[in-house]
């Protein structure tokens, strides 16, 4: 193999790829990123896979000599990434005589690292005969943004750590929980789109580990398409547009019938402004942080106004209150000071809305107006 | 020279033995006090018939049950566990105010000033014995020494039931013949080492200076030189409240599977589910620590809104801070969990629970 490409294309599509490098690599070639260098399209793709999530990216470049080789991810962009911009020649030289000692030469200097050959590195998951759909870009990422921060981290909760896309003839939902909070949004595909034809009436339901699709959010924040392909099988899905290629296994498992879990009726409603709301609970936070991240929350119908208070034992304590749009008794509720900000961070309209029973059930924050997003969070309850 | 009177004592299988009173289709059996083994708990206490089988606290329940199937589960009861705790302490205090309770079955006492002003310690500890038989129905052991490693040692000597004196000229050649493992505040992993270093009793320990030790085992060289010459000069302080409970473990060989990882921290918090049990406790702030093949420490934590004292919910939120770390560079030495912001969960104190989604 041997290609010049510019310092900023290889360094730009290495970040990408590294994300799906594997930091606890079960074979030492996962540690790697596979270059393919092909001289019939002038073009260079890097692919990394640590066996649950594949990115692959191309980008072109002047290829002189076609072939395939194994790099160390992070020694390779640790080094790209400092080269000076410009060019780089990247020579593999000859197979037998170097062993895929690697020379990257660029204006500064030049560097020689150890690789490994290709043919070890497994390939990114290919589906035959699955589903394929397109998705405009703009609703998958509304959707991700919506529902991803909900996802559990908790490696141990298995389907929890992932998030649950349905795929209906009529628009696309997504749904991530920690068994604390619950975050949905259903994003509506415009007439004669291409979902609606291939998207069969019952739907598509999968569940995608949230670590690959923030992952995908990211990759798709930063490119121009406007829809991107997606296919899944039974054990993966696969999502492509020019250039780029993201693979996720799918997580097996029953995932939680959520959509019982959202009461139908509501005794009591809040309505704030958002923005008003969101920065009293920063300043809150603050205190809550030292102690157990509770915040408490009393409406009062007859003032309308919304008091929000902190008592961090032994270190302080905090108050604050502003109008609020009030129905229903008066209630005292506790919540984890971070579910409400990660909710009201993500719904972008002027307005929210929470809808409340009693301070040991449900509460359901959702955006007036704007997008179709449905949060619930789960209160804290407070004994003494 | 005058030496100080110090007494240990210890309920012999404390919750074990209030079950096994309260309930007489126990008595006889085997039986163990803790976590169910179908739900990942750890045995907080062990009858003796238990104990034959193998069956200790700290262990999973799960082992347990392997070791004797027909072991019986009993459910703690900790709110009779403390009120016998404080039965006890009553019969303490007809003694002496210097009381330095180690957990709810376990108190150092400094008897050199006695209210009753008793000269003879081991006396008194034949009058505590029979009054915590006499009054709870439970049996208990006691050390009776001249310092605090001293009693604690003596107490394990005639258990269950007896009590055992180290006059102080028996002192020397008492932990001179000591095995380096049952010295109390040696672990396995240290009497390893110091076996190694071919110190297999305290009568080789002492061969070494106290530079030298202070220089293998940090801070805890200076003790183990002490307590080699049968010093201890740490009081009885009936002050001492704990700050933190936790457990920690080095690996005999260093680790960097995750399945081990995570099958050892499990155990850590089971052994810290016990920990804190034994002393009615819970916490909120969690903190994993990680030392790494080279010694580099690492340590993460996290504090929640609920009281943690239950092994599976320990385990994991440690099991998450471990997943944050890196871990593909180095292998690992140690892992450890400590709980502080320490409380008890029904205290008068408000507690707060994080209510979940019931799927």
């Amino acid at each position: 193999m041997k290609l010049v490409c510019s310092q900023s294309s290889l360094s730009t599509h290495l970040s990408l790829v590294n994300r799906a490098v594997s930091s606890r690599p079960s074979h030492p070639v996962l540690a790697n990123v596979l270059l393919v260098a092909d001289e019939a399209t002038q073009q260079v793709s890097l692919s990394a896979f640590d066996m649950s999530l594949g990115i692959q990216t191309s980008f072109p470049a002047r290829v002189e000599e076609g072939g395939k080789l194994t790099l160390p991810a992070k020694l390779l962009s640790d080094i790209v990434t400092r080269l000076p911009d410009g060019d780089i020649l990247l020579d593999e030289g000859s197979e037998q005589e170097t062993n895929y000692l690697t020379t990257l030469t660029c204006a500064s200097g030049r560097y020689q690292v150890r690789g490994m050959g290709a043919e070890e590195f497994p390939e990114l998951p290919q589906i035959e005969d699955g589903e394929a759909v397109d998705l405009s870009v703009d609703a998958l990422s509304k959707g991700l943004q919506g529902t991803l921060f909900a996802a559990s981290s908790d490696e141990t909760k298995q389907v929890l750590t992932g998030l649950h896309l349905i795929i209906q003839a009529d628009g696309l939902e997504f749904a991530a929980t920690d068994g604390h909070r619950l975050s949905v949004v259903q994003t509506a595909e415009e007439e004669e789109s291409p979902a609606k034809k291939d998207a069969d009436s019952s739907g598509l339901s999968v569940t995608i580990p949230a670590r690959a699709l923030q992952e995908l959010a990211k990759m798709l924040d930063r490119q121009a398409e406007t829809k991107i392909q997606v296919q899944f099988d039974e054990t993966q899905a696969v999502f492509q547009w020019p250039d780029h290629r993201l693979t996720s296994r799918l997580l097996d498992g029953q995932y939680p019938n959520y959509q019982q879990l959202v009461p139908r009726q509501f005794v009591r409603q809040l309505t704030v402004e958002r923005r008003l709301f969101l920065s009293a609970l920063e300043r809150i936070a603050v205190l809550a942080d030292q102690k157990n991240n509770i915040v408490k929350l009393s409406l009062n119908s007859t003032d309308q106004e919304l008091t929000l208070s902190v008592d961090a034992q032994d270190v302080g304590s905090g108050r604050e209150v502003f109008p609020a749009q009030i129905t229903g008794e008066d209630l005292d509720i506790a919540f984890n000071v971070k579910y409400l900000m990660d909710g009201l961070k993500v719904l972008n309209t002027a307005e929210v809305q929470i809808q409340m029973n009693t301070a040991t059930s449900p509460a359901v924050m959702s955006p007036v107006g704007g997008m179709k997003m449905t949060y619930l969070v789960m209160p804290v309850q407070i004994r003494s | 020279m005058n030496y100080r009177k110090i007494i240990h004592i210890d309920m012999d299988a404390f919750y074990a033995s209030v079950e096994q009173r309260d309930n007489p289709a126990y008595q006889g059996k085997p039986i163990v006090v803790g976590g169910s083994p179908d739900k990942r708990g750890a045995v907080a206490a062990a009858s003796y018939e238990a104990r034959k089988y193998g069956v200790h606290s700290a262990m999973p329940s799960r082992t347990a049950i392997q070791k004797c199937p027909h072991l019986i589960f009993v459910k703690p009861r900790f709110e009779v566990y403390r009120a016998v705790s404080e039965e006890i302490r009553e019969i303490f205090a007809r003694y002496t105010d210097l009381i330095e309770p180690l957990a709810l079955d376990e108190a150092y006492l400094d008897v050199t000033a006695n209210k009753l002003g008793i000269p003879s310690a081991t006396w008194i500890a034949q009058e505590i014995r029979a009054a915590i038989y006499h009054e709870t129905h439970l049996t208990a052991s006691a050390g009776i020494s001249i310092n605090k490693f001293l009693a604690k040692v003596a107490s394990g000597m005639n258990k269950p039931n007896g009590q055992f004196l180290i006059t102080p000229a028996a002192a020397t050649e008492f932990v001179e013949t000591l095995p380096i493992a049952r010295f109390h505040g040696i672990g396995q992993v240290t009497a390893h080492k110091l076996q190694q270093m071919g110190i297999f009793t305290g009568a080789d320990l002492k061969q070494w200076s106290e530079a030298e030790l202070v220089q293998r085992f940090g801070k805890m060289g200076a003790h183990y030189y002490r307590i080699a010459r049968a010093e201890d000069h740490r009081p009885v302080n009936p002050n001492r409240e704990r700050k933190s409970i936790g457990a920690e473990k080095t690996f005999e060989v260093d680790l960097e599977e995750w399945d081990a990882l995570s099958a050892e921290l499990t155990a850590i918090a089971q052994k810290v589910e016990a920990r804190l049990a034994a002393r009615q406790a819970a916490g909120r702030t969690l903190t994993l620590k990680v030392r790494y093949a080279n010694f580099q420490l690492t340590t993460r934590c996290r504090t929640v809104a609920t009281w943690l004292w239950q092994a599976p919910a320990i385990a994991a939120i440690a099991l998450e801070l471990l997943a944050s770390i890196d871990l593909s560079q180095q292998k690992v030495r140690l892992l450890g969990i400590t709980l502080s912001n320490l409380g008890s969960p029904n205290s008068t104190e408000p507690s707060y629970q994080q209510l979940t989604l019931e799927f």
